[in-house]
């Protein structure tokens, strides 16, 4: 068979991460340095810690890592670091209000001191509940925003945001 | 001095910072203190790359190729990412050229007044624009139909003038009539008077409907021709603006805003505009006369229903709340609906109906719990309003028999009271009504007025040329992106000599489509000139330059019509001679006569299906008949049958005969006619040259070659 319709995961002793001068995302693995990495998740929203793939800057998969947990903890936190560069989704800490215009929806939302209003259009395929409370809002910009529990904001919030809740 | 903001700091914390260019220096800066600077004589490029959510910039060193040794210059969300890229691109040509330009201001898409995102493709924001403008650019759009609005005005006020008549002679009549000791004018009979009050307000009804059907004629003629003029004022603009523009909007969008904004702004004209003058002058007037009449009794009517309609307005937030849910519960319903009947096969072939009944189900359940709940706060909240209507009425009537008991009050004024009291209703109901209508107005107005103040972004040269042209193509140094920070074309030099075909070769999303938007001007070139016939493309007149040029796509789009009008389509009053002439070339002819309805056959939407390779003949007859001096082909040969395409291959070859001709396919032998072969890789013209040429160096296009007979061989 091709190796490409193999699907491994890489051995945890195998590979190394490590920051390079420039503060890129590294990786030893097999002896061979690869300078600079990106890591992709398969399942951003159900496995965010999961399967994880990592690429060469022309895009070419490297490995797939099952798990971050079964990494040390420093590596786990290079990695957690490195996800958190290319996933940026600011979370949500209150919801202000939500307004609804000509079919668009307008949050004014606080993302822990920063208050911001976000443009929300097309909001069955923008606002994702994932599972139990999780949600992530993408605006008109291609932000998004994340709400990790719906439920522990509080109830006034809920209220607003309830009925684009499935 | 060039700059831009960025808004996220290295932690992914948002911040303030600045990006700064001057000279050979570029400094970042982050809450207003110099973080790094760096010179731009070490640097070959700049780097936009786009994360999730998110995007960074880098600085590419002289020298220093690889990705790993770019030094990081900033990270951003992507309300900053057009900016950023507008600023990358100029410093990147800069770099390159030695030339600097302003790069396009991109305001960051935030309404200046409130701060709120504004929607891609609008400029004003719908919470923000000021009422007024849009009313007065409104009236001055009415033209020639203000003076029939007004006299449909003033028509309503006399017509509510006579309304209020009414009631002050059925007054007249209870006290000085009817009731006994009422004092008559002198020479008057009671019997004589009765018929005298009845015949007045037979004739004032009579004279206020005669009214109301005057104002309303005026009224509904000045609505309608308004819409019209502003439909077709839209549709002219849209017609006129750059694809980009267009692109920007969904045709949805555009429809709607032709049909449905319009429509709006007529019914307003039509029912709530002239209503709200006449509700307001009614609930004055009225007002007014029971508070002179007896301002006791007055106060009593008045007071109580303000109050249940700023009730009402109040938990008419959270009832909308229970309908928003209600709708998506719905609209979820119906998708799952959709998607099973549509997907019927799949469904069948894997064997998951019960599955898929099940999640109908629940679907089903969830919304018929939402509408009950709705149901049932709806049931609770109506009557309150009513209610408290029914309310004041009733305590009017209390304390206006007791005035009339205790001889206070005649009896004339209380039936006065109690019939102004509908008068009274109706407008006070409506009010609570009005604010949602006139902000759905507006929105219409803002929307309407946006698409006329568009401005193209591909703009007509000032002094638009009509020059022959000679069928050279050039392009020189084009770059050229969709959107700012993702460039497509990176730096495109390439010229097509006249009556030359030229094949465009290169994967998919290589850029090659892209180059053919250009010549066709829907887009121009960020930086780079292309030139057609030796002049720059924004020279020519728009018109002409499409004259000039013919496409024949892979997809094919027949209007509702017949064969016979969508050939000659390009040349509207085509003889028949010159359009059978047309389909010949074309190899269409054949097929054409063989239909039962010959080249009468209704074709387009509901009309003939002519097969896929049918339908692109009929394009291509099309195009035969326009004659154009430069002919692109994209994709126009894939999807076909190989007996199809070769039929279509012949009457290309023909075709092409005498004209410039750029072809773009993924199948080269259908390129094997061309006399040159150019091969774009990643935005950037990677191979030039004739095949032979090019299999001889063994690059790119050996390649594609070698994986293309691979396949067919396999």
């Amino acid at each position: 068979m091709e190796s490409g319709l193999r699907m491994e995961f890489v051995p945890v002793g195998a590979c190394r991460f490590y920051r390079n001068a420039r503060g890129f995302l590294g990786l030893e693995l097999d002896g061979r340095d690869y300078r600079r990495v990106s890591l992709r998740r398969a399942l951003p929203f159900t496995a965010p810690e999961r399967y994880i793939c990592v690429a060469d800057m022309e895009d070419k998969e490297i490995a797939v890592i099952e798990s971050i947990e079964a990494f040390d903890e420093s590596q786990q936190a290079l990695l957690r670091e490195e996800l958190g560069i290319r996933y940026f989704y600011p979370v949500v800490t209150a919801v202000k209000s939500v307004k609804e215009k000509m079919g668009s929806y307008y949050l004014q939302i606080s993302v822990g001191a920063h208050e911001m209003n976000i443009a929300v259009k097309d909001i069955s395929k923008n606002i994702r509940q994932m599972e139990a409370n999780r949600l992530i809002v993408t605006d008109v910009d291609g932000n998004r925003y994340l709400i990790p529990d719906v439920y522990a904001i509080s109830k006034k919030n809920l209220r607003m945001l309830e009925p684009y809740l499935y | 001095m060039v700059t831009a903001t960025f808004d996220l700091n290295r932690a992914g914390e948002f911040c303030a910072g600045q990006l700064c260019w001057e000279g050979e220096a570029l400094t970042v800066c982050l809450d207003g203190q110099e973080q790094a600077r760096y010179a731009l004589s070490d640097a070959a490029q700049l780097n936009q790359r786009t994360d999730i959510g998110c995007g960074r910039l880098e600085l590419c060193l002289k020298g220093l190729d690889d990705p790993a040794d770019s030094l990081p210059l900033c990270r951003f969300s992507m309300r900053r990412a057009e900016e950023i890229g507008e600023f990358c691109k100029a410093i990147n040509y800069y770099l390159k050229y030695g030339e600097a330009i302003q790069p396009k201001q991109e305001q960051p898409r935030i309404c200046q007044k409130c701060g709120r995102s504004l929607l891609p493709g609008m400029r004003t924001c719908f919470f923000c624009a000021d009422q007024r403008v849009l009313w007065r650019r409104a009236w001055r759009m009415l033209g020639n139909l203000r003076p029939t609005l007004l006299l449909g005005m003033v028509l309503m006020l006399l017509f509510n003038g006579i309304n209020i008549l009414v009631p002050l002679i059925n007054r007249w009549l209870m006290d000085h009539v009817l009731m006994d000791g009422g004092a008559l004018p002198a020479g008057l009979s009671r019997r004589d008077a009765l018929v005298l009050c009845c015949v007045a307000i037979a004739l004032s009804y009579a004279l206020g409907q005669g009214l109301l059907a005057l104002s309303n004629l005026r009224i509904y003629k000045s609505g309608a021709f308004f819409a019209d003029r502003l439909r077709c004022l839209i549709y002219d603009k849209v017609q006129n603006l750059s694809v980009s523009s267009i692109q920007k909007r969904t045709v949805g969008d555009l429809m709607k805003r032709v049909t449905q904004d319009t429509r709006q702004v007529r019914m307003f004209l039509n029912n709530m505009g002239r209503a709200c003058l006449e509700k307001l002058v009614m609930l004055l007037v009225v007002s007014v006369i029971l508070l002179a009449t007896n301002w006791k009794l007055a106060l009593c009517l008045v007071l109580p229903v303000p109050l249940s309609l700023w009730l009402f307005r109040r938990f008419w937030g959270s009832l909308s709340i229970f309908w928003e849910r209600f709708w998506h519960c719905e609209s979820r319903e119906r998708g799952i609906l959709h998607d099973i009947i549509k997907g019927i096969r799949v469904v069948k072939t894997f064997g998951t109906e019960e599955r898929e009944v099940a999640k109908f189900a629940a679907a089903a359940s969830r919304s018929a719990a939402a509408a009950t709940r709705n149901e049932r706060y709806w049931a609770l909240l109506m009557p309150v309003p009513r209610l408290a209507m029914y309310a004041s009425e009733l305590i009017m009537m209390y304390l206006g028999g007791r005035m009339v008991l205790k001889g206070q009050m005649s009896l004339g004024t209380l039936v006065q009271f109690t019939l102004f009291a509908q008068y009274l209703f109706e407008p006070l109901r409506w009010m609570a009504r009005f604010p949602r209508v006139l902000a759905e107005t507006n929105t219409s107005l803002i929307k309407l007025y946006e698409i006329l103040d568009e401005e193209p972004t591909v703009p007509e040269a000032r002094e638009p040329i009509r020059a022959e042209i000679d069928g050279e193509v050039r392009f020189e140094g084009v770059q050229f992106g969709y959107k700012p920070y993702e460039p497509v074309l990176k730096d495109v030099t390439l010229t097509v000599a006249p009556n030359e075909m030229m094949g465009l070769v290169g994967h998919s999303g290589a850029g090659k489509s892209t180059m053919i938007n250009l010549v066709l001007r829907l887009y121009d070139p960020d930086n780079g000139v292309l030139k057609i016939g030796g002049h720059d493309v924004r020279d020519y007149d728009y018109a002409f330059l499409r004259e000039n040029i013919g496409v024949v796509f892979q997809e094919t789009f027949l209007f509702a019509g017949t064969v016979f009008e969508n050939i000659a389509y390009a040349k509207p009053g085509a003889a028949p001679e010159e359009v059978f002439r047309a389909a010949r070339l074309a190899n269409a002819h054949e097929f054409i006569i063989a239909l039962p309805d010959g080249y009468n056959t209704f074709v387009g939407e509901d009309g003939h299906n002519l097969s896929g390779g049918e339908r692109q003949r009929v394009a291509l007859a099309r195009v035969v008949l326009k004659d154009p001096k430069i002919l692109i082909l994209d994709e126009a040969t894939s999807a076909l049958d190989p007996e199809t395409e070769q039929k279509i291959q012949q009457a290309l070859e023909r075709l092409v005969q005498g004209r410039t001709t750029i072809a773009i396919a993924h199948r080269l032998s259908t390129l094997r006619h061309a006399n040159r072969l150019a091969v774009i890789e990643q935005g950037s013209l990677a191979e030039l040259g004739s095949h032979r040429e090019l299999l001889a160096q063994r690059g790119i296009y050996y390649n594609l070659v070698m994986a293309q007979r691979q396949m067919s061989t396999k």
